[in-house]
């Protein structure tokens, strides 16, 4: 059972599932980066992108179609909560409110559309087997997975070091009123952070459903590992992200393997560890 | 020199900011007085006391002859929360039943409150409460959850208030906790179900099982039932595995730890949302080899959406949707006309449940001519009733837990549909029955040829 | 410190407390639950406005210490046998300040959104340990059979009316203490320590450990309205500290408003009431919760009893005008 193989087979799918998580906190440090927002309704973004992925993709008969709505409908609705809800806010904590608010409203709606039954993405054939690695399967999913999620990882990185928008982005998370007084539209920056983050939560929702099952509840749960990860990883790092990500993917991975008793008390004992050695996280600016 | 600038901007802003805060600190005071609290509690306090006293006054006076005024049966489910489903399910069941005798008995007419407990044994006993007091129910229906019914058994006992489960399958509520109030027409877990699980798993030749459960109350009783018989009998468990219900997001570490080399069987008794995981990633991991059991995971509500993967697993449960006999297919078609083809290819033990409570209690009322307020009479009615349910025949014991039929069934493909196809049958059983040194006969299936 | 003279605004008290007084005499029998309901968890709600509304410290995790002051006394009358109602109350009570003072001195180096998340992540280890230690709280089964041993005089609390009067008395205690204490030197420097932590820092007062104190103080409340909690259901379970608890008591901070002293109590009021009676007539009443406070952060930022004194505000201003 400690065999290598074994033990790969462990780590890769620790690593797939933070990818995961990375996807998800990813939208979640560029909100609160930028605009200094919690976004406590991020695990309700990817309960929804889920739910419009997985319905999209069985009304379409298609797999990808299905992901990518998945995401941008999402994102439309980060969208339309930023330029309505948002722009009419002074204060960061109102705007806070008003996301525990959606959490609450997104669940509901969710329930009436979409009843109370688990949903999962099926795959298409050609994703759905397994490759045999080190004499174990693993499946082809999940590479895929990891495969979109270090990609997505690089597209980020790129956007950031590469790109205008991406610098101003980047300046935004250093340092808010200064980038306000420079003479860059700090709405525009808004919405389109916000949109962004919206659009990654939903990404992830909807490419974790093959795994993940989307039912009631899963908002509140989610919520709960995105919080983990950014605050492991740092606020407002997309770094912190990426380690925080792996980091609890393993943590969660190993840990209920080996002490399956502590299972859900674990994730919370590797937070609580972090905060009190470091309080600002691991890549955090404090 | 950008460093310096950007730090005495900040400075001047902190000065400026501090200024400002100084100066609300001072108001602070006079602001406050401001606010006189006790004028807005007077508010509150009015608005309240008017809501109440509108109620108490709008609420139906019982001035109507008993024997007319209508029969209140309260309804009580977790309708919101992981298990939604199945409540919903129970609750339609229940609807069809009272439709069935046109939601009347003995010239009274039958009238149901719904409530739900959002899976929440606090907000049962509120809820229990409400009907009570306020709806003033005659009969109450649930609750569903196992914590549920350990909240609210005291409350029954304490207000003689007669309960008939549909779900509910504590063990210890007819066992140590028994009150002749209560009556459960669904099945006990740990004292009835899971034992006979265990002993039809050693009777089919299997010795070494791992047991994959739900770290919940329920999912530990359901293995230590398995287990009393399953290893008294001779049998070895060679791993038993907890996963935290929901928030397991990832099964693939408690797959791994399953060490098939070892053993014959897997048995499952996870449920929702965390069945649908483990089946799914069961088979992407190549685990196919080994045979899997566990009726919670093929309940036909996920078939369609496990398709392929779910073939060839074997279940033990009471119900399964093709069972042939005439009163489940009776029961089947008009569940058809009411709810539609859709619902109708969903439904599962869940369903047959809720409308077997509600027919009990028909029968029940109907020995009694409906009076209801005579409860010593209705409760020596429930007790004798018995009749034949879709899942075969069902009666009473002496604690008032349902007696029934068990069946073995494995996952087909038919046609372009998958269903639990019945292989055997054994019973009836009755709870405790393991400790009695009952052996199940195999009898055969009720309404096949 | 000012004087708050009564005098001349004595029915303004008095007629509340009336009201409160008569109210199961005249109102239906599930109304006095509700009732009793409402002033538990308007207990619970105050006691964290004292974090989050005077000292500026947005806790998601306060169900914690409503579990703590919940199972202590469940275990101990339920499990422990021991039938006297003070003795386990003053243990609750006790037992959620040695908690609250262990997990504040780990949450108070951080604040604002750092704040936030350290005591949701230490709530949700409080609700593990509740889920997990299945031999001393039941696991998610709960602690059941938790009765009301009498409070002494011999009056029973098994009887409803009876138990609403003890809360209310509770309720009128916990109010009053908290007053004095929001309204005393104390409560003032929470109340800068919200504005500018730097600036009282600069002014010399030791910031943490006030913080500390309202800390410790807001998870004693709340320990106690979990015992109350407890007692009224006759059962303990997870639900107690979990992270949905802990999101409905800040959605009744928010609701009612953080700068008001009974701010929290009208919310607690407004959401209990809402979800009560919504819940009967719809699954969906989350949506409706969910509403009510967009619309309260966006037209009401100070929360219902905000809107409403300002309503007095302007009207007084009217009629002075004329």
């Amino acid at each position: 059972m400690f065999d290598l193989g074994s033990l790969l087979n462990l780590a890769m799918s620790g690593i797939t599932f933070g990818m995961i998580l990375f996807l998800l906190a990813a939208g979640f440090e560029l909100m609160f980066g930028v605009m200094r927002i919690i976004n406590m309704a991020h695990g309700s973004f990817f309960m929804l992108g889920a739910y419009l992925g997985i319905s999209i993709a069985r009304q379409t008969h298609n797999f990808l179609f299905g992901i990518l709505m998945g995401a941008v409908s999402v994102g439309i609705v980060g969208l339309v909560t930023e330029r309505f809800l948002f722009r009419r806010l002074p204060l960061h904590l109102q705007q806070v409110y008003v996301t525990f608010g959606i959490i609450y409203i997104l669940a509901d709606i969710s329930k009436w559309a979409w009843g109370s039954n688990p949903y999962v993405l099926s795959t298409p054939a050609l994703l759905a087997g397994s490759v045999t690695i080190l004499a174990k399967p693993f499946p082809i999913y999940r590479l895929v997975l990891l495969g979109v999620g270090l990609l997505t990882a690089l597209g980020l990185w790129l956007f950031q070091e590469k790109t205008r928008v991406g610098s101003i982005v980047r300046a935004g998370v250093d340092d808010r009123e200064m980038v306000g007084v420079i003479g860059i539209n700090i709405k525009l920056l808004s919405t389109l952070v916000f949109t962004g983050g919206a659009l990654l939560a939903g990404f992830a929702g909807i490419m974790a459903s093959p795994i993940i099952p989307v039912l009631p509840g899963i908002d509140w749960d989610v919520m709960t590992l995105a919080m983990v990860v950014v605050v492991v990883g740092g606020l407002g790092s997309l770094r912190g992200a990426l380690v925080g990500g792996l980091l609890i993917g393993l943590a969660d991975t190993f840990g209920k393997f080996l002490l399956p008793q502590v299972g859900i008390v674990l994730i919370f004992l590797v937070l609580a560890v972090v905060l009190i050695i470091r309080p600002s996280g691991i890549f955090g600016g404090g | 020199m950008l460093i310096n600038f950007r730090r005495k901007i900040e400075v001047i802003a902190k000065a400026r900011k501090d200024r400002a805060i100084y100066g609300f600190l001072r108001n602070l005071n006079c602001k406050e007085e401001q606010m006189k609290p006790t004028r807005l509690f007077s508010l509150l306090i009015g608005a309240l006391f008017v809501f109440s006293s509108a109620k108490t006054v709008c609420s139906q006076p019982a001035s109507a002859s008993q024997t007319k005024s209508p029969i209140k049966i309260g309804w009580i489910g977790a309708l919101t929360g992981p298990l939604a489903q199945g409540s919903a399910a129970a609750l339609r069941g229940s609807k069809l039943a009272f439709k069935e005798a046109n939601w009347e008995v003995a010239g009274r007419k039958i009238e149901m409150v719904v409530e739900d407990d959002a899976y929440n044994p606090g907000v049962t006993v509120t809820k229990v409460k409400k009907l009570l007091f306020s709806d003033k129910i005659n009969l109450l229906m649930g609750p569903w959850a196992n914590a549920s019914g350990l909240a609210i058994i005291d409350f029954i006992k304490a207000n003689k208030l007669i309960t008939v489960t549909y779900q509910c399958a504590q063990s210890s509520l007819t066992e140590d906790k028994y009150t002749p109030y209560f009556f459960r027409s669904s099945f006990n877990d740990a004292g009835q179900a899971t034992p006979f699980e265990g002993w039809l798993t050693y009777h089919l030749g299997y010795r070494k099982v791992a047991c994959i459960s739900l770290d919940t109350a329920y999912g530990h009783s359901c293995l230590d039932g398995f287990k009393k018989s399953f290893e008294k009998l001779g049998g070895k468990i060679t791993q038993e595995i907890y996963t935290p219900q929901g928030t397991t997001m990832d099964f693939a570490p408690y797959l791994a730890k399953i060490d098939t080399s070892k053993i014959d069987l897997i048995y499952s008794w996870l449920t929702g949302s965390d069945a649908l995981r483990f089946v799914k990633q069961y088979s992407e991991y190549g685990y196919k080899k080994t045979p899997l059991f566990g009726a919670n995971m093929i309940g036909e509500t996920y078939l369609p959406e496990l398709g392929d993967t779910a073939l060839g697993i074997h279940g033990i449960l009471y119900y399964v949707q093709s069972l042939p006999n005439p009163e489940n297919q009776r029961f089947l078609k008009m569940y058809s006309n009411e709810y539609g083809p859709e619902l109708t290819k969903q439904v599962a033990a869940f369903d047959v449940q809720g409308y077997e409570a509600s027919k009990l209690i028909i029968a029940g009322l109907r020995a009694v001519k409906g009076k209801v307020e005579d409860s010593g009479a209705l409760m020596k009615a429930l007790e004798k009733v018995q009749f034949e349910s879709p899942r075969g025949p069902l009666k009473l014991d002496d604690h008032h837990n349902a007696v029934f039929l068990n069946y073995l069934f494995r996952v087909e493909k038919v046609g372009d549909r998958y269903q639990n196809t019945v292989l055997k049958a054994y019973g009836p059983l009755y709870q405790g029955w393991f400790e009695a040194g009952f052996q199940p006969p195999e009898v055969p299936v009720p309404g096949s040829k | 410190m000012e004087r708050i003279g009564y005098g001349k605004h004595w029915p303004v008290v008095a007629i509340p407390i009336v009201l409160l007084l008569v109210f199961p005499q005249v109102a239906s029998f599930y109304s006095v639950i509700l009732l009793t309901e409402v002033l538990i968890y308007a207990i619970f709600a105050t006691s964290l406005n004292l974090e989050l509304g005077y000292t500026g410290l947005p806790s998601l995790g306060h169900a914690a210490f409503f579990g703590v002051g919940g199972y202590t006394l469940g275990i101990l009358i339920a499990k422990g046998g021991i039938h006297n109602f003070w003795l386990c109350v003053i243990a609750a009570v006790l037992a959620s300040a040695v908690v609250s003072s262990l997990l504040g001195f780990f949450s108070i180096r951080t604040s604002g959104a750092f704040f936030l998340m350290l005591t949701f992540a230490l709530a949700q280890f409080v609700w593990g340990i509740a889920w997990s230690w299945r031999s001393l709280t039941g696991g998610d089964d709960g602690i059941s059979g938790v009765s009301r041993p009498t409070p002494g005089l011999t009056i029973s609390i098994m009887n409803e009316v009876n138990f609403y009067y003890l809360v209310l008395l509770f309720f009128a205690g916990t109010l009053f203490l908290l007053y004095r204490i929001c309204r005393s030197p104390f409560g003032h420097v929470l109340q800068g320590i919200r504005e500018s932590e730097t600036r009282m820092q600069a002014l010399g007062y030791d910031t943490w450990k006030y913080k500390y104190v309202a800390f410790i103080v807001a998870g004693t409340f709340a320990g106690l309205a979990g015992a109350l909690k407890a007692c009224q259901d006759g059962f303990v379970s997870p639900a107690y500290p979990s992270v949905v608890t802990s999101g409905m008591v800040l959605l009744m901070c928010l609701v009612g408003g953080t700068r008001i002293f009974l701010g929290p109590t009208l919310g607690a009021a407004v959401v209990w009431v809402v979800r009560s009676i919504v819940s009967s007539y719809t699954e969906y009443w989350s949506f409706v919760l969910g509403c009510i406070l967009i619309i309260a952060v966006m037209f009401a930022p100070q929360g219902i009893a905000g809107y409403l004194v300002q309503v007095r505000g302007l009207l007084k201003r009217a009629r002075a005008k004329s």
